[in-house]
């Protein structure tokens, strides 16, 4: 027989504050139907919003390493608010004794069975272990938010710290991402137009407390919106936009169960989660020979980040473009290296980062050495070229830029504005490209191949084929 | 479907507009139509207008931004005349890139004067750096547009804000007029081993300082190119000094880029016209004791 806990116990149980609150608005018998217990376990089924009741359980036979808990809900909190508030209806001596449900009893048996195994061979972390089922944990796994469904944890993994760490990393960027939805409503509230958004502390402060959640894309991305503001008489409508990105990015974040693996793991990118190396190089590679086809650099807070775009040489059976993108950092002020030259082709083998939109790679097995390609990559309508990226946008809808691959040759808007233009149509070229020049002289009026990255500021030339010549712009 | 276009701007302007004032300020008005599913979180419960907007802006932004549209096809600008001479080589249009960038330009007027005696033609993106710098500069101007050919009148006609004339920038005033070098490259000395010597005991005398190092570069540009070899063997052979070293180095540099220039555009027109010596190569410089 164990001892009922107290409701203050049971709330000392709680991963985060919101937890506890939906615990205590679930703690009642309105939300729960054949809710028993007995010496050791508490079950019951949570009428929820949706048309399966989730069925909940907790195992209390342990006292020293705490509850046990099991919850078929999406969430990957442990334990999650069902199973607090199942416990803290327990707790208030809501619950009456009854024969144990069938899943209930189920679930009680193998724990039992378990923990006789365990009795035998010595345990390396059971809470790794007790994942195996994959809807329920101990209480030994500590708190975790949403984004602790990191993409790469291996079941069985041998290192407990690894696991520990992550952990702790996913709710600091829970914590991080609830106050950055916070911060989002109420400038909503308090309108575009308040003089603390003109002000870049108020973003700074933002940022600086996104990189203390270790969300560091997302506290970039914050910094390059602040630059916005102000930028020309519509910048209202680019920061909305940006704000509901951030917004879809941090509700998305603390949902991720609830989302697509795929979308999930792009969502866990956007947001900083980061990816090692090895667990990267250990899925299945694309090997292919791949173009060198641009290089972007850009500041961001005093870093360099270079963009080496890769493009599939002989182009996908549908006609569409495999894009690879490679990133290489460096501290401001010292040069990035560029891998390869701009122009070449190599034979290798790449290796994707995960997500629905898959463009970051690293090169594996490189088969050839980057050697001269002078066919170059082969150009789209810019028509077909925007639709590509217009899909990438819908599956991501946070991505920021997208290489196109197009035929066109420079026209002009007029008030020293370009655009690039062929029979399909026309995408207009960056403000402020500072080689426009060089460009129309290479193209000499006529389309060139150009291969580019368009984002919402328009389209931003990397590199030119002309005159069987390569041109880095 | 074919109003949702029209309806998202309405929905839009409307989650703009209330944005600006601010949920506080201004009520959040009904979705327009066909947005009312959109962007509504069926598992929140809060109230909030806050909220409420910024799911509802999400949704709009993403069809903005994944609805793009490629503008109207363009009228295509004139095109440029068409050039009959090759391109000149890549490894010439390299120094050229870094003769256009302060690297030794002295040696700039003999590469167009090369470039032109070959008859070949200068690589179109190095075109505008050409032309802008000579805009204030009529006698680069006028030999770089010698060798550019007729794309300087056509890129001056096409990109008109980067204020460049269509025909040569007119001659200086007569007041200037006395400071203007003609830009062609350094006549060649009667005897290019002699003033080798010369540069080497400078050398020696330890009179190379870097005060003197203009004087010595227009030397080594203007020398007979097959005396280049044993002018860097020369200068590899200089013993260190502190007083003499930099221009030592940059006179090094600048014998190797002539070399090289020499060199690439021999392999582009080997029949060319290149400056061939009577004197054979490799003679060994006499120096001053």
């Amino acid at each position: 027989m164990t001892v009922r806990p107290t409701p203050e116990q049971v709330l000392s149980l709680a991963p985060d504050k919101a937890a506890a609150a939906a615990a205590l608005s679930s703690a009642s018998a309105t939300s729960w139907s054949a809710a028993g217990c007995d010496d050791t376990a508490v079950w019951g089924n949570y009428i929820a919003a949706s048309a399966e009741p989730y069925m909940v359980a907790i195992d209390l036979s342990d006292d020293q390493a705490g509850p046990a808990y099991r919850c078929n809900c999406p969430s990957r909190k442990i334990p999650c608010k069902h199973a607090l508030g199942l416990l803290l209806f327990y707790a208030n001596d809501g619950v009456v004794r009854a024969q144990r449900l069938p899943f209930a009893a189920e679930w009680l048996q193998r724990r039992a069975a378990r923990a006789q195994a365990h009795d035998e061979q010595p345990a390396i972390a059971d809470t790794v272990a007790s994942h195996d089922g994959g809807e329920e944990g101990t209480a030994g796994a500590g708190a975790l938010g949403g984004a602790a469904r990191a993409p790469r944890v291996q079941f069985g993994d041998a290192d407990p710290g690894r696991l520990k760490r992550q952990l702790e990393r996913s709710e600091r960027m829970r914590a991080g991402l609830q106050e950055l939805d916070r911060w989002l409503a109420d400038r909503i509230r308090a309108g575009l137009a308040a003089p603390e958004l003109a002000d870049i502390g108020t973003w700074d402060r933002l940022a600086a407390r996104l990189v203390d959640a270790q969300c560091g894309a997302l506290a970039n991305r914050v910094k390059r919106v602040a630059t916005k503001v102000g930028q020309h008489a519509q910048w209202h409508e680019d920061v909305l936009e940006e704000l509901a990105l951030l917004h879809v990015l941090a509700v998305g974040a603390q949902r991720t169960s609830a989302l697509s693996s795929e979308l999930a793991e792009g969502v866990h990118v956007a947001t900083g989660l980061t990816v090692a190396k090895d667990d990267v190089l250990a899925g299945v590679p694309s090997t292919a020979r791949w173009i060198v086809a641009g290089e972007s650099r850009t500041r961001e807070d005093r870093i360099t980040v270079q963009r080496t775009w890769l493009c599939d040489a002989a182009g996908s059976p549908g006609g569409r473009t495999t894009w690879a993108m490679l990133l290489g950092f460096g501290v401001f002020g010292a040069e990035v290296g560029s891998p390869y030259p701009i122009g070449s082709a190599l034979e290798a083998d790449l290796h994707w980062y995960p997500g629905g939109i898959a463009l970051r790679a690293l090169v594996g097995l490189q088969h050839s050495e980057a050697r001269p390609y002078a066919p170059g990559p082969a150009p789209a309508p810019i028509a077909e070229a925007l639709a590509a990226c217009g899909w990438a946008i819908a599956g991501e809808p946070w991505l920021e830029r997208y290489p196109l691959c197009i035929s066109a040759a420079p026209a002009p808007l007029g008030n020293g504005r370009w655009a690039l233009t062929d029979t399909t149509g026309s995408v207009p070229i960056v403000a402020g490209f500072w080689r426009m020049a060089e460009l129309v002289c290479v193209s000499g009026g006529a389309p060139i191949t150009l291969v580019g990255e368009w984002s919402t500021d328009g389209f931003l030339p990397l590199t030119a084929w002309g005159n069987n010549q390569v041109v880095v712009l | 479907m074919t109003d949702i276009g029209a309806s998202a701007a309405a929905e839009w302007a409307a989650l703009v507009g209330t944005a600006v004032l601010g949920t506080d300020r201004r009520p959040l008005p009904p979705p327009a139509a066909g947005w009312e599913s959109l962007g509504r979180d069926a598992t929140s419960r809060l109230p909030d207008a806050a909220v409420e907007l910024l799911d509802r802006a999400a949704a709009v932004a993403t069809a903005r931004r994944a609805g793009i549209r490629p503008g109207p096809a363009l009228t295509l600008m004139p095109p440029a005349p068409v050039d009959p001479r090759p391109v000149c080589s890549d490894t010439a249009s390299l120094l050229l890139g870094r003769l256009l960038v302060g690297e030794h330009d002295v040696l700039l007027p003999e590469w167009f004067a090369r470039c032109r005696s070959a008859g070949l033609q200068i690589p179109p993106h190095l075109v505008p750096a050409l032309l802008l710098r000579g805009r204030r500069n009529p006698t680069f101007d006028a030999a770089a547009r010698s060798v550019i050919g007729q794309r300087a009148a056509w890129l001056a006609e096409a990109m008109p804000e980067l204020g460049i004339k269509g025909i040569p920038t007119a001659p200086a005033r007569a007041l200037a007029a006395p400071a203007v070098q003609p830009f062609v490259p350094p006549a060649p000395p009667p005897d290019s081993g002699a003033v080798v010597s010369a540069i080497v005991s400078t050398f020696h005398d330890q009179a190379a300082t870097w005060a003197a190092a203009p004087q010595l570069r227009t030397a080594v540009a203007g020398i007979d190119p097959v005396w280049l070899p044993a002018l860097i063997l020369e200068l590899n052979r200089a013993s260190f000094s502190a007083v003499t070293e930099r221009a030592r180095v940059d006179l090094l540099g600048l014998a190797r880029t002539r070399m090289q220039m020499v060199e690439a555009f021999a392999e582009a027109a080997p029949d060319g016209a290149a400056i061939r010596p009577d004197d054979p190569a490799g003679t060994r410089v006499r120096l001053a004791p």
